[in-house]
């Protein structure tokens, strides 16, 4: 059944994104493209392999190889420093992680190094998975890869990283032993990835650093279910069931709502040539099944009903009541850090969104070249409807995914909901009816935007992205730490027109965590330049040194 | 019955907003536009047609309509007669809440359509402020959870037995920290100011301003639907049991605690000016905090 259900948003997120890519490819010069396909095609392969793998060698071995070869699809445009920076970076996280889970095979077969060998997995897991401090290479890699890359990796290969995790130490059948802490540790780590990534995304002005952000989030909500579901193993009740499926379902709804914002993204990119969303806006006119696609994927993704992205949010919140139902003390303190977490994810998650819609797509159009974009090709936003209609389809597929994985218990719960969804739309399209047969309801846009009686409105004068999240960005100022630039007159004072303010909020674990211990790292090693100054003396002395202590060792 | 009395809600919703600015005007020595003012309001706009901004696209279009269909499915799902066992009640509170943020979405999708300042100023504020409110939501639904050991609509007290006496501090807080949502959720002082004539400093009145016609028809009811529905939460939540009492009576009773939430909602929109945008932050962050020691209230004694 797993292997199923993880197989099945690679093999769809895969074919659309190759669909997407067919298009998006088209200004590359012909000697680039098979670079691309090469890459791209491994790495499916290697995501197969993962899954299907039947041991833990194979699976290490194809672990490694999706490292590889999707590294290659980041760096596909290596003229660009930061596509090279950010390879660099994401080799540096699979190769750590490779360790990690080397570590982690060795020591699962001691059984006196049960927390050791848990640690190493979730260390080796989380760097793809993008658990916090470890998800440095997601916002970097995402932006940088081809948008179909983007949306194969984040949709579709970052949670094979929980597959991992269940392969190795949750599967009831690898006879690991679970204690609470190690629960205790994913729901920890759920909490601070949810809350940090969505945190993040908001004031991303990048389209697809905000996406990659908010991968980091959904990763949070996933790792939040399955903590939930860790502790509550030996509970009675059906909490587990619940947060356990919760997890589950939401690991499928992301990858195809993900995918598909993802390649929506990418043509955005192609037909604009940017993704700051400062520089754009008006788009839904302009790419009208593009932008509109982007919005239903947005809707679904922000969590809300009557969309896919709700139903696995809804059982984790079930599953969160039921555990501070339990009344047993561990359980109602993780059911509450579970609804605080969840509920202000979901908060900021539709800020986000909203943001990511309305500047982009919203208003007018804020540059010549957002002014000046048309439609994709039919291939790209085909590719798009593809997986939002896959999404549609996991209503039903949640509900019934749920039912087998809950023994039924979700079922009372979700098929209302998703019967509510219908009649949402029903009463939508009766209300748009209402106003049609009112008197003089015909609708057509006939005048300007009003802007308070100034009858000359500009794309200047509207909210941008900066400026939406302003408020918020002020208010986690704490956490986010960024960095405003003014740039000032320069011309007349009474032309603003070159002046601007600019907003920049990088990632804090890079900056305050990572790049302070590489720094350190390489302080620790300049010491050891002393033994290599390139005087061959000091060699042969060291080769006589170590030779002699090493005859000592063997007499002694 | 249950659906009777959600017909009824429905019918009497424009009332609410009626009553509160009734209260306010017997409290500023007016007569007041009468209870019934947003019914005519209702009337002559839906004989309005639709001016559209040049700029807008399908989802200003769509936008009024989204939001007041899923404030209905919203109101459909609470048990209006306080019977736990009505078909939708057992589906539980998180896909109620959540409904409302669905139609909050499309609301602030539709202000940012149509590109203009003041509207993007009242749609940011708007995504601000209830992303602060979510957490305290489901904090003192959690609260409840607790207490009453219900995980659908059971778990207000109204239909719980004996949860005031057993633990009547931490209920009334819990009330308090709801008082706050109920206020800050339908855009009332010291959130919102309903009332203001400066878009600089709306909210809610900000995102609309585009909107005419049967769409700000759709838009003032649901804003009405909205205050009713979490009034009636509010009302359920504080209400002892009434478990002896028939089915009709709940549902009147209930219906008469929204009608004096409405006054209450009027006195506090009277006694109290409406507060600097930076100190709303903190003052939910207060709300969170009294449903924290409520919890703690709880759990300790």
């Amino acid at each position: 059944m797993q292997k199923v259900l993880f197989i099945l948003p690679t093999a769809c997120v895969g074919l659309a994104a190759a669909l997407h890519a067919t298009a998006y490819l088209h200004g590359e010069a012909r000697r680039h493209q098979p670079r691309f396909w090469t890459f791209f095609a491994l790495t499916l392969a290697a995501m197969l392999g993962v899954v299907l793998s039947p041991d833990k060698l194979t699976f290490l071995l194809a672990w490694e190889a999706m490292g590889l070869a999707s590294a290659g699809l980041v760096a596909f445009e290596n003229e660009d420093r930061d596509a090279r920076k950010a390879t660099w970076i994401y080799l540096l996280a699979c190769h750590a992680g490779a360790c990690a889970l080397m570590l982690a095979g060795v020591l699962l077969n001691r059984p006196d190094a049960a927390w050791g060998a848990f640690l190493c997995a979730v260390v080796g897991f989380g760097l793809k998975i993008g658990f916090p401090p470890f998800h440095v290479w997601l916002p970097e890699a995402h932006p940088a890869a081809p948008a179909p890359a983007s949306a194969v990796m984040s949709g579709a290969m970052i949670p094979l990283g929980f597959y991992g995790l269940w392969r190795f130490v949750l599967d009831p059948q690898a006879g690991f032993a679970l204690t609470p802490g190690m629960g205790w540790t994913v729901l920890l780590l759920g909490a601070a990835g949810a809350l940090g990534g969505i945190l993040f995304a908001l004031p991303q002005t990048n389209l697809k650093k905000l996406l990659a952000f908010s991968s980091v989030e959904n990763m949070g909500v996933i790792a939040l279910g399955l903590g939930l579901a860790l502790l509550a193993q030996d509970a009675p009740g059906d909490v587990a069931a619940l947060a356990g499926a919760g997890a589950f379902v939401h690991v499928l709804n992301h990858a195809f709502l993900k995918g598909g914002l993802f390649l929506g993204a990418g043509s955005v990119l192609r037909q604009t040539g940017t993704l700051n969303q400062d520089q754009l806006g008006g788009l839904m006119k302009r790419l009208p099944f593009t932008g509109t696609l982007f919005t239903l994927n947005a809707l679904g993704l922000a969590g809300l009903p009557p969309l896919n992205g709700f139903l696995g949010e809804f059982l984790i919140y079930a599953a969160a009541f039921r555990a501070v139902k339990s009344g047993a003390p561990a359980l109602v303190g993780a059911g509450f850090l579970v609804l605080a977490a969840l509920a202000l994810t979901g908060g900021l998650a539709a800020a986000a969104y909203c943001k990511a819609i309305g500047a982009t797509f919203l208003g007018e159009p804020r540059s010549e070249a957002a002014a000046q974009a048309v439609e994709t090709p039919r291939r790209m936003w085909i590719a798009q409807l593809a997986l939002f209609l896959l999404s549609f389809a996991m209503i039903p597929g949640t509900v019934h995914v749920a039912h087998v994985l809950t023994d039924g218990a979700s079922t009372p719960l979700l098929v209302p909901c998703a019967a509510l969804g219908g009649a949402v739309l029903v009463l939508v399209g009766a209300l748009l009816l209402a106003r049609r047969l009112s008197p003089r309801g015909t609708v057509k846009p006939s005048c300007p935007t009003w802007d308070c009686g100034y009858h000359a409105p500009t794309a200047r004068m509207a909210y941008t992205a900066t400026a939406f999240t302003q408020p918020l960005q002020d208010l986690f100022r704490p956490v986010l730490h960024a960095r405003t630039h003014v740039i000032p007159f320069k011309g007349s004072q009474y032309d603003a027109s070159d002046a601007a303010l600019v907003t920049e909020t990088d990632d804090r674990a890079l900056a305050g965590f990572w790049r302070p211990l590489f720094t350190f790292v390489a302080r620790v090693f300049q010491r050891a330049h002393l033994l290599q100054n390139g005087s061959l003396h000091l060699y042969i002395l060291l080769v006589l040194v170590a030779l002699l202590a090493l005859l000592a060792l063997a007499f002694a | 019955m249950n659906y009777l009395y959600l017909l009824l809600a429905l019918v009497l919703a424009p009332v609410l907003p009626g009553v509160v600015n009734q209260t306010k005007a017997f409290f500023a020595g007016r007569r007041g536009p009468g209870l019934f003012r947003l019914y005519f309001d209702l009337a002559k706009l839906m004989r309005k047609s639709c001016p559209r901004s040049s700029t807008s696209t399908w989802v200003f279009d769509l936008a009024p309509a989204v939001s007041l269909a899923v404030t209905v499915a919203a109101a459909a799902l609470f048990p209006w007669t306080l019977d736990a066992t009505a078909p939708c009640a057992a589906v539980g509170v998180v896909p109620f809440f959540y409904l409302l943020g669905t139609g909050r979405f499309f609301t602030v999708l539709g202000a940012l359509d149509t590109g203009s300042a003041f509207e993007g100023m009242g749609a940011s504020r708007e995504v601000q402020f209830s992303a602060l409110v979510e957490p305290i939501v489901f904090v003192v639904l959690g609260f409840l959870v607790l207490l009453t050991g219900e995980t659908s609509f059971a778990l207000l007290s109204g239909c719980a037995a004996g949860s005031w006496l057993a633990h009547p501090v931490p209920l009334a807080l819990a009330g308090l920290a709801f008082f706050a949502i109920l206020l800050s959720e339908n855009c009332r002082v010291p959130f919102d100011d309903p009332e203001t004539h400066l878009e600089l400093t709306m909210i809610h009145e900000a995102m609309i301003l585009d909107n005419a016609g049967p769409d700000l028809a759709y838009i003032l009811y649901g804003a009405a639907l909205k205050f009713t529905v979490l009034a009636a939460f509010f009302v359920a939540l504080l209400l002892p049991r009434l478990g002896a009492a028939a089915a009709p009576v709940r549902g009147l009773v209930l219906l008469a605690g929204v009608l004096a939430t409405g006054v209450l909602v009027g006195v506090v929109e009277s006694i109290m000016a409406r507060m600097r945008f930076l100190k709303t932050p903190q003052v939910l962050l207060g709300a969170f905090m009294i449903a924290l020691l409520a919890i703690l209230l709880f759990v300790l004694f």
